[in-house]
């Protein structure tokens, strides 16, 4: 039995790799590989850029002979990584998922049901862990040939990891369901509860540089603290160069964890999930309401969808907050980050840097808001509302893009400008700042969107999967991301020929004609495909 | 009000509906009729516009579903065999949401939203978001959204499905009317009974094709519209 949720556990997870959402049957071969081959692809760039820092940090610790302590921070890393990218999905994949139901009313003990969930949460989890845990291990490897053990103890470790970082946000899914489960307003506190752990994650994040620079001062005094008082992390850490002794240990604690929470956890599923409290009874009282146009009624409708989903918001809306964070640090810090600015090489043109930086930055964060991305793949089995209503499939999609330019344009518009003017930016290159801006975040929702209709997945259990495990959603805020980089990075060589003025001018030039050329193939193919979905 | 000519649709090289015709005239209500997997969600869909099908032609009203898909689904409204509706808005919200699309005044929805919820006794919900809702509510949610802009014709999956005996009623006097006021039904049903009371004509389909329609005495003859369809079926 466990056997058979299990298997339907993993094929939920790779339904969107192998089965076609129009058609419902099997991808054939060919397109399957182009997905993974995509999919490997973008990791790789990732991946690269881990193994730099891995590089970086793991000579001077190997040098040291502390080889366990670099498998220790990037464990750690590992682990945070793989927290973050399920976390905020964990609560509804185990409590809140569309088949528990049916699941429930069949002979299948509640404990096997949340057992196979569980699993399904590390198997989730382990895209993320990886991204971090196998650079670490081939860097390793590159510094220092490996023996046998040395090679495939990091490898079960990767696995020992993931489970670990399954007890972890499975347990904050449990405090969450715990918490809200008397609760009316559950979606509200499930919010809350996300933000305050984001606000501590971003808190660590910014003080990243100062423990970092900690470590390698203090290397030697940590690596004497984590031996007496992380004893796990250090029998991990010694695990990973390839010791039997401290793998066994390691493997019996992270075992013993996990099924400790299922323990915890399984005694209370049950309830949690057939608790129901209903929701804060409201009595409709007839009102005024003022008629409103088709395509504003659109935009209404999917502004509803995004506020009415914390899946969809915490993922596809972090920008929001990230936006403003980000600004409110820049202008503390800006006398620091210009003192930066002018201490750096070539001292003058760097200055005419700031503006390129400032925009990058920002539309660095604007590729975290991806909201059209998912929304094709958001209607779900409801599609059939918009396609049986007599609609120009075009004012649809362009309501999908709307919302994503409404949501990213106030936030990105208001903190360019205050940018601008703190680090003294002219009116010409704050203008020329918000329209690059502009560009950048209409031309990422025009993307998001055209990703969406062509990797469409309409046809799932829990929301998280169409925002979270979604091909369109990576490539959409990794290519705004590659994107945004680029921008930045193509300045350097500009700026020695050319005024950055100048340069945003052909920036905003060719975002407009890629928006153009993105609008046009949603009008033309996007429209046709959306209509058949 | 309703022409269907030689449709054809295909999934993978098997015909789910085989050269099909009928029509429907102002005033009638059509039953559609036919076992699992016969071919009548298929046609329906490609009724209103949902499902692109391969050969044939639909008019609604002399307007072209293939030619001028919008134009021709302001006079059509579409209640699917499970209501899959807007689970993050309200049931007034998504009242409004639809009214807003089909350009219904605001005096017009208002009055529409208080005849229709009240006869459903959904009134007092309509406040609620649509996920706390039953199937039955939902059911007949979408059944007031279908008739908030007044169409000329309703095409209907298994609407009796969910409803409880007092909504079915009210439903079936609803459709009455819209036939009276010179609008169309087209509906699909398992519940024969229902169809062989309710309906003027009457047409039943196997493995795609049609294979009888009529007014109900033409159909049925001396016997019930059970026993004949199980004849038809075998």
């Amino acid at each position: 039995m466990t056997k058979t949720l299990l298997k339907k556990q993993f094929m939920e997870l790779s339904r969107f790799y192998f089965t076609d959402s129009k058609t419902g049957k099997s991808r054939s071969k060919g397109k399957a590989a182009g997905i993974i081959v995509l999919l490997i692809f973008l990791l790789v760039i990732i991946i690269g850029l881990v193994g730099a820092a891995a590089m970086s940090v793991g000579s001077a610790m190997l040098e040291a002979g502390l080889d366990w302590l670099y498998f220790a921070m990037f464990s750690l890393t590992a682990i945070l990584l793989g927290v973050l990218g399920s976390v905020f999905n964990t609560y509804h994949s185990l409590y809140m998922a569309k088949d528990n139901e049916m699941l429930l009313s069949m002979p299948i003990p509640p404990g096997k049901i949340l057992f196979s969930r569980m699993i399904g949460v590390a198997a989730a989890s382990l895209l993320y862990s990886s991204l971090v845990w196998l650079p670490a291990m081939a860097v390793y490897w590159i510094l220092k040939p490996p023996s046998v053990s040395g090679v495939i103890f990091p490898v079960i470790l990767l696995f020992a990891l993931v489970l670990f970082v399954a007890v972890l946000t499975c347990l904050f899914g449990w405090i969450v369901a715990k918490a809200t489960v008397k609760l009316k307003r559950k979606k509200i506190v499930a919010v809350i509860i996300a933000l305050i752990l984001m606000g501590a994650y971003f808190f660590i994040s910014f003080r990243l540089s100062n423990i970092l620079e900690y470590i390698t001062v203090n290397t030697a005094a940590i690596g004497d603290f984590i031996r007496s008082w992380g004893y796990p992390l250090y029998q991990f850490g010694q695990a990973a160069t390839g010791k039997v002794v401290p793998l066994i240990i390691s493997l019996v604690i992270i075992g013993g964890v996990f099924a400790l929470t299922y323990f915890i956890m399984s005694r209370s599923f049950l309830k949690i999930t057939t608790t129901n409290t209903g929701t804060v009874k409201t009595v409709y009282k007839e009102k005024g309401y003022v008629r409103k146009s088709v395509g504003r009624a659109l935009l209404a409708k999917e502004a509803k969808r995004f506020a009415g989903s914390t899946t969809y918001m915490l993922n596809s809306g972090l920008g929001i907050i990230l936006i403003p964070m980000a600004t409110v640090f820049l202008c503390i810090k800006s006398s620091s980050f210009m003192t930066l600015i002018n201490e750096l090489p070539e001292d003058g043109s760097w200055g005419s840097m700031v503006s390129v930086i400032i925009a990058v930055i920002i539309c660095i964060l604007c590729s975290m808001n991806c909201t059209s991305a998912p929304s094709v793949s958001m209607e779900g089995n409801g599609i059939w509302i918009l396609q049986s209503m007599p609609v120009d499939p075009w004012d649809v999609l362009k309501a999908k893009v709307r919302l994503h330019v409404v949501i990213n344009m106030v936030p990105a518009v208001i903190c360019t400008a205050v940018l601008g003017i703190v680090f003294r930016e002219s009116v010409l290159s704050i203008i020329l700042m918000e329209l690059a801006v502009m560009c950048f975040i209409t031309g990422g929702g025009e993307f998001g969107l055209m990703m969406n209709l062509i990797k469409p997945n309409l046809n799932w259990n829990n929301e998280s999967t169409a925002v979270k495990q979604s091909l369109s959603v990576l490539i959409a805020m990794l290519s705004g991301f590659v994107c945004a980089v680029i921008i930045g990075v193509a300045a350097f060589p500009a700026k020695s020929v050319m005024d950055m003025n100048v340069y945003f001018g052909i920036i905003i030039a060719v975002l407009a004609a890629v928006i153009m050329l993105l609008a046009r193939w949603l009008k033309r193919r996007g429209t046709v495909i959306f209509s058949n979905l | 009000m309703l022409k269907i000519e030689h449709l054809t649709k295909t999934y993978g090289g098997v015909n789910a509906v085989d050269d099909l015709n009928l029509h429907i005239q102002a005033g009638e209500i059509y039953g559609f009729i036919g076992h699992n997997g016969a071919g009548k969600t298929t046609t329906l869909k490609s009724v209103v516009g949902i499902l692109r099908f391969d050969r044939g032609e639909i008019e609604v009203n002399g307007i072209s579903v293939k030619k001028n898909p919008v134009e021709c689904k302001k006079n059509i409204a579409y209640i699917p065999d499970n209501p899959d509706i807007y689970e993050f808005m309200t049931g007034i919200q998504y009242l409004n949401f639809v009214a807003d699309i089909y350009g219904v005044s605001a005096e017009d929805r208002q009055e529409r939203i208080r005849k229709y919820s009240d006869a459903f006794s959904l009134t007092a919900d309509l406040a609620q978001q649509i996920s706390s809702y039953s199937h039955g509510m939902k059911q007949k949610l979408a059944i007031i959204s279908a008739w908030i802009h007044d169409p000329k014709l309703i095409i209907m999956d298994e609407p009796f499905v969910g409803l409880d005996p007092k909504a079915a009623h009210i439903l079936k006097g609803m459709m009455r009317e819209v036939c009276e006021n010179g609008g169309a039904i087209f509906f699909s049903t398992h519940v024969l009974e229902v169809a062989e009371k309710l309906c003027d004509k009457v047409a039943i389909i196997k493995g795609g094709k049609l294979i009888t329609s009529g007014t109900m005495e033409e159909v049925t003859g001396n016997e019930s519209l059970e026993d004949v369809f199980l004849e038809l079926e075998e």
